[in-house]
């Protein structure tokens, strides 16, 4: 039984610390407005639920009421970020699926592959391909004559480049290995591969990836090209050298959101490819409006990768007058760091992205008298996505 | 409604102690009594109806039984309707499956019944007071994962509370060990053996499985003991004072000693009011191991609907016997480290048996505890180890009474500033951490919410 101890002044102390933590983020909660949008998190918070007799009794608005608080709760960025430094400080070494690397690089985590979406993906492809060859469909695209030479081209997550800088043993899947293996199968369709990940390979101490997000820096995208030329288009380098424009000193990307890794010092983003005679038309909900090559207002925003094309959308079309020959690339956003050091070689350049795209790529096509398809994918995205084997059907003969 | 969320933290808890201490006294437990019920039907509004009724039941039951006994009868009948009804609610809902388990029927019906047989057996006067012995049954502290509180221990406080700035802070204190025991330790604990659970008796080595089994003998730990922890210090910021339920089980030398430091509330109730009413150890050699099968299995069955638990008390239930029989003897002549070992091996293997229903291929991850798998470590296992280091040297270190026997010394000592700024920087960066990976994380279930 308790017995009535005198009062300390340690009592006091500790009760007062502990009652003012509570009532003062309780008091906070009250009076905070709701935020819509969270920068750090890229999505739509919760919002305050609607409140009944009905939704009280099934229980449904106790959940939504739970689910809302935690989404508003005061101060959540910085609780986020306490917890990725005591993970760290724990010995821990990844974090909501993100590896803490060495030199301050943080890379995302594939332990685990979808292997049914995966045969989705490479099957979608191959039939993509058959459609491509076989003689009635070679008559109803060809107005050119030409016919339409498919290409593919996977990259490698910066866990697999940068394997030095992380801890010995990791359950990490070998993403080489794999896309080799999708290789083997592609080639034997006569589909072009690109080894993107050997050519990366090669340059492995160079700053390929960013060290604060999961893409591509504008440098190993130019060795993704370099990979592609030698190739597909079969000649030694491309012959062109750019000086690097710096962009930003101060890019803080998914992964230093993610991964609530403050201490880690931001990314610069360089680029290569000078704007002159090269136009960007962007396909929007209102139609074709004009883009650019470089959009340096997405710098003042929280994705600054968004700067390269203007970041993610179904369709966008590059011109220059460089190059000649029309390019469709079916592909994820590491092409928008890739894209720029096509003009050299193409005169229209088509991106389009299977997320937002709700045609055919075969319809595009044909429409576009396009002699020249590429699918290039992101290893991890090409596991994931369902959205490629959507664009790429085709009306069976 | 979890106390490790921040629901409870940051809008609970506040209302709950300005609406209770802003009631004078003699209206307190009316209001603990409304104040419980918002906790219990928050996650369970359906609920509620039931308990209340259950609760009514017994309260009936109680003044029959007094009323009986006036009458120089025994109101043995009253005793037995109460078992058929709690124990008949229990078989419903959680062995049959009939319907959803209500949160917490396994701790409350237990405390019911404790209250019937209690006034039965004279250790005291029913409750006449229907808002005092639902604030017994209901109390929210220890509503949905105990201690369990037999009602004998609990009366007294029922009416004649004291509350201090001491009790306060001892609540205080004690509270913020169980948060992180719980958010720190248990559920990071889980992860690492969600990884070994998950996985088929091929991918795994001997190393690796046992490093998951260890793992989850801290998450068990950790979260059952974090949790009464919870339940003690809000119980003590309330004015109440439980009895312990947990004491350093992992420093046990024998399993009968763990025993007595594992969840000592229901070890305590199955003795009270299943191993003494059986007889106990009065009855002759062969009675005693059949009634300590008995009660172990019980034990068991209560944990879970499965199989497996059954066998987990059984598996108990031997060894106990062993030991009290001849085991015991032979053990207390090894030096204590043997002591130590064998207790913890067998108490991880008990485990092992315990937590069956989490895994994906329980047989093969027998198979690889016991070397059938491999004995190499791999790639995996040695991440996974170094992932967890700072986890598993936190939990190490609570599982020893080091860190009480070192928070007694300073509180000795006679520079009290530093002592008071230690104390309540511990408490704010506890609290602090905990709220961080709550806020982290969207997901924080308790490992036994099917009670």
């Amino acid at each position: 039984m308790s017995e009535s101890k005198k009062t300390t002044k340690t009592d006091v102390i500790i009760t007062v610390t502990f009652l003012s933590f509570i009532y003062g983020i309780f008091i906070m909660q009250l009076c905070k407005p709701d935020q819509f949008f969270s920068d750090t998190e890229r999505r739509i918070l919760e919002q305050r639920p609607e409140l009944s007799w009905k939704r009280i009794l099934q229980g449904t608005y106790q959940t939504d009421y739970e689910a809302y608080l935690t989404d508003q709760f005061a101060f959540r960025d910085f609780w986020v970020r306490t917890k990725g430094l005591t993970e760290y400080l724990s010995g821990k070494q990844e974090n909501h699926g993100i590896y803490y690397g060495k030199e301050g690089y943080l890379m995302e985590a594939l332990t685990e592959i979808d292997m049914g979406k995966l045969k989705k993906n490479v099957d979608a492809i191959l039939s993509f391909q058959q459609n491509l060859q076989s003689p009635q469909e070679k008559l109803d695209l060809s107005d050119t004559g030409i016919p339409v030479k498919l290409c593919v081209g996977l990259i490698p997550g910066s866990a697999t480049i940068n394997r030095d800088k992380l801890p010995e043993d990791l359950p990490e899947v070998d993403q080489q290995k794999q896309i080799q293996k999708i290789y083997q199968q592609l080639s034997k369709q006569g589909i072009t591969c690109i080894p993107v990940s050997e050519k990366l390979l090669q340059h492995k101490e160079e700053a390929l990836f960013y060290r604060t997000d999961h893409h591509w820096t504008s440098l190993g995208a130019y060795y993704g090209y370099e990979a592609w030329a030698e190739t597909a288009q079969e000649r030694a380098e491309s012959g062109q050298t750019w000086a690097g424009k710096p962009e930003s000193s101060s890019f803080y990307g998914t992964l230093y959101d993610r991964a609530g890794t403050f201490w880690i010092r931001p990314d610069h983003i360089l680029s290569y490819v000078p704007e002159v005679g090269i136009k960007v038309e962007r396909l929007e909900s209102r139609g074709w409006e004009q883009g650019k090559l470089y959009d340096r207002e997405k710098l003042q925003g929280r994705d600054q990768y968004a700067m390269f094309l203007g970041g993610n959308g179904p369709l966008v079309h590059i011109s220059s007058d460089k190059g000649e020959g029309k390019l469709l690339v079916i592909r994820d956003s590491y092409m928008d760091s890739l894209a720029p050091y096509l003009t050299a070689d193409y005169g229209e350049i088509y991106l389009m992205d299977p997320r937002y795209y709700r045609g055919r790529a075969w319809d595009f096509i044909r429409e576009n008298r396009i002699t020249q398809v590429w699918i290039c994918y992101s290893f991890k995205n090409f596991t994931d996505d369902t959205n490629l084997p959507y664009v790429l059907r085709t009306v069976s003969p | 409604m979890v106390f490790s969320s921040l629901l409870f933290l940051f809008i609970y808890l506040p209302v709950a102690l300005i609406v209770y201490y802003s009631t004078p006294d003699r209206f307190r437990n009316g209001v603990l009594l409304f104040l419980n019920l918002v906790f219990y039907g928050w996650g369970e509004p359906s609920s509620v109806f039931l308990m209340l009724v259950s609760i009514w039941v017994d309260y009936a039951l109680g003044r029959l039984i007094t009323i009986q006994k006036k009458r120089g009868k025994s109101g043995k009948e009253m005793v037995v309707c109460s078992c058929i009804w709690n124990l008949g609610l229990l078989v419903f809902f959680k062995y049959l499956g009939l319907a959803v388990l209500p949160i917490g029927i396994s701790f409350y019906t237990f405390q019911k019944l404790s209250y019937v047989i209690d006034v039965y057996r004279m250790e005291c006067d029913s409750q006449n007071n229907f808002v005092d012995f639902a604030v017994y049954v209901t109390l929210f502290p220890q509503l949905i994962a105990g201690p369990i509180v037999q009602y004998k221990d609990l009366k007294q406080q029922l009416s004649g509370r004291k509350y201090s700035f001491h009790d306060m802070r001892e609540g205080i204190r004690i509270f913020t060990v169980g948060l992180c025991k719980k958010v720190l330790i248990a559920n990071n604990a889980g992860e690492l053996f969600s990884q070994y659970a998950a996985k088929s008796g091929s991918l795994l080595t001997m190393p690796g499985a046992w490093l998951g089994l260890l793992a989850f003998c801290f998450q068990i730990y950790f979260d059952f003991s974090g949790y009464s922890d919870m339940a003690a210090g809000l119980g003590r910021m309330l004015g109440f004072t439980f009895p312990e339920n947990f004491e350093y089980p992992y420093t046990a030398k024998s399993l009968t000693d763990f025993w007595r430091r594992w969840h000592k509330t229901l070890s305590g109730w199955f003795r009270e009011y299943l191993y003494i009413p059986l007889g106990g150890n009065r009855k002759g050699k062969g009675k005693t191991i059949r009634n300590l099968l008995i009660v172990w299995m019980a034990t068991g069955i209560w944990h879970g609907a499965g199989w497996n638990f059954l066998l987990w008390g059984f598996y108990y239930g031997v060894l106990l016997v062993a030991e009290k029989f001849f085991l015991l003897k032979s053990l207390k002549r090894l030096p204590g480290f043997w002591q130590h070992v064998y207790a913890l091996l067998l108490i991880a293997i008990g485990w092992a048996i315990f937590v069956v229903p989490d895994m994906a291929d329980p047989a093969g991850y027998f198979k690889a505890l016991f070397g059938g798998q491999g004995l190499a470590w791999t790639e995996a296992d040695r991440f996974w180890l170094h992932s967890y280091t700072g986890v598993f040297m936190a939990a190490i270190f609570a599982s020893l009474p080091v860190g009480k026997k070192l928070y007694y010394k300073q509180t000795k000592k006679r520079c009290s500033i530093v002592k008071d700024m230690l104390e309540t920087v511990w408490i704010l960066a506890g609290l602090g951490v905990s709220v961080a990976y709550l806020v982290d994380a969207t997901y924080n279930p308790f490992l036994y919410f099917r009670f």
